[in-house]
């Protein structure tokens, strides 16, 4: 049973996806994914860091000082990559199925939908 | 050297508890130091009330990105507050002053005590207690039996008149405070159980019925008042008369509110049901303050005017502050919950 991942929860935890992150950096990465879309405060991301660690989604993965700044860096944990992988892939089947009935052809998605994924969504 | 960006990023910080300050504080810094445009002296003023907005919310005991569930717990909590403020000083100020039970005669009052509003307050006061130690289904049934006594007493007041009730511009508003915590979800059950929002949602219903039809006779008395009398002086019983009107319609609209919210709950927009309770707070003051200031010269309703007197302005500041904090939370919400996984 996995719980609800909202849009900016996902993105933080894709960034962490590509390796260990520290504060701006996610911020940075965060916008990036999304196009310019998302920009996350540094009031929200450290309340969001707060719960994903708490939840168990998130680790702490080291403290650096680098040019006299200090840098303290998060990483997914295997529960984290977990819940990110399974929300993933259900955004892929929902979004597949929207996408056929929209009747938008896109290569590489048409491909890989099965109808039998879509049964089970 | 200090600069004036550090030094004013620091001042920022100050919103958080020093606890998480200790905690998360020098990461915080750098970070609005890193998103900082060079040479200002303060970081952009959207992050700065990010900062402040943060501080606030884990000072009085929210996470920035709250869950429904906790954010229904607090409202719950915090009308409960009211809910105790005002049954607490009805009972010990308004139902037991011995100043107010001499002016009794012997048919009326309840026992030794003003009215027969006493069982409400008591289990109002009693669910907040509950609530206190952490007792919440003990708190949620607590407050449903006070909306069920409260019922069975405005019934039984219309057949077995001489006990004397509380005015219903008291008791309405003292329910509806009650209301966020018979009705709120659980925090961490995915689902509550149907049949106990069904007995919840009769709760309130039956006792919410009662006002509505009220305020509907209250409308018909108005109407056919107005022909007869209204426009013959402007004196002051005039303008008594108007607010007065007003007064008896502001509970109505809280009622009729809070049916809103009800039947938001049945349709699972619990969101939108958490909107409706929190906007109907500004509601509720003023119907207490105004029936408190029409009593004020009726010799009926003394006592419950020294009640309301008391609880007035302790009321008016849990309630103006949650009212506030509850709307910019639920404002806020919105433009985050643009994708949801099922």
């Amino acid at each position: 049973m996995y719980k609800e991942l909202r849009e900016q929860t996902h993105l933080v935890l894709t960034a962490l996806a590509g390796g260990r992150r520290h504060g701006y950096a996610l911020i940075k990465d965060v916008e990036g994914l999304s196009a310019g879309r998302v920009v996350l405060r540094a009031g929200s991301l450290y309340a969001m860091i707060e719960r994903l660690v708490a939840e168990g989604l998130v680790v702490a993965a080291g403290e650096e000082i680098v040019e006299g700044r200090l840098r303290r860096y998060y990483a997914l944990s295997d529960a984290g990559s977990e819940e990110l992988r399974a929300a993933s892939e259900r955004m892929a089947v929902a979004a597949r199925v929207a996408l056929d009935r929209l009747g938008v052809a896109s290569p590489r998605l048409v491909m890989r939908f099965r109808p039998e994924t879509a049964v089970a969504w | 050297m200090v600069s004036p960006l550090r030094r004013h990023c620091d001042l920022l910080l100050r919103a958080y508890p020093a606890s998480y300050r200790h905690r998360r504080g020098p990461e915080i810094r750098e970070t609005l130091l890193d998103v900082s445009q060079p040479g200002a002296a303060w970081p952009p003023l959207g992050e700065s009330v990010a900062i402040v907005g943060a501080g606030v919310r884990r000072r009085v005991g929210l996470a920035a990105d709250q869950p429904l569930g906790e954010l229904a717990e607090l409202v719950a909590g915090w009308y409960l507050l009211l809910a105790v403020t005002l049954a607490g000083s009805a009972l010990l100020l308004g139902e037991w002053a011995p100043w107010v039970h001499g002016r009794l005669r012997p048919p009326y009052g309840f026992g030794p005590f003003a009215t027969d509003g006493v069982p409400v307050y008591a289990l109002a006061v009693l669910a907040g207690l509950a609530w206190s130690l952490r007792q919440r289904g003990l708190a949620r049934a607590t407050a449903s039996a006070a909306f069920i006594v409260a019922t069975a007493m405005v019934v039984m007041e219309h057949h077995v008149s001489f006990w004397g009730r509380p005015p219903l511009s008291f008791v309405i508003p003292l329910l509806a405070c009650l209301a966020p915590c018979v009705l709120r979800p659980a925090v961490g059950e995915r689902r509550r159980r149907p049949d106990d929002r069904l007995i919840a949602g009769l709760a309130v219903l039956s006792a919410m019925a009662v006002p509505v039809w009220l305020g509907l006779v209250d409308l018909y008395l108005a109407h056919k008042y107005r022909y007869a009398q209204f426009w013959t002086g402007r004196g002051p019983d005039f303008y008594r008369l108007v607010v007065a009107s007003v007064a008896r319609w502001v509970p109505t609209v809280g009622a009729a509110a809070l049916l809103a919210a009800i039947v938001l709950v049945i349709l699972g927009r619990r969101d939108i049901a958490v909107g409706v309770a929190a906007m109907m707070a500004p509601w509720l003051l003023l119907a207490v303050l105004v029936a408190g200031s029409l009593t004020a010269g009726s010799s009926l309703s003394g006592s419950t005017f020294s009640a309301i007197a008391t609880a007035a302005p302790s009321a008016a500041l849990v309630t103006a502050g949650f009212a506030a904090l509850a709307l910019w939370l639920m404002v806020k919400r919105v433009p985050q919950a643009t994708t949801a996984v099922d």
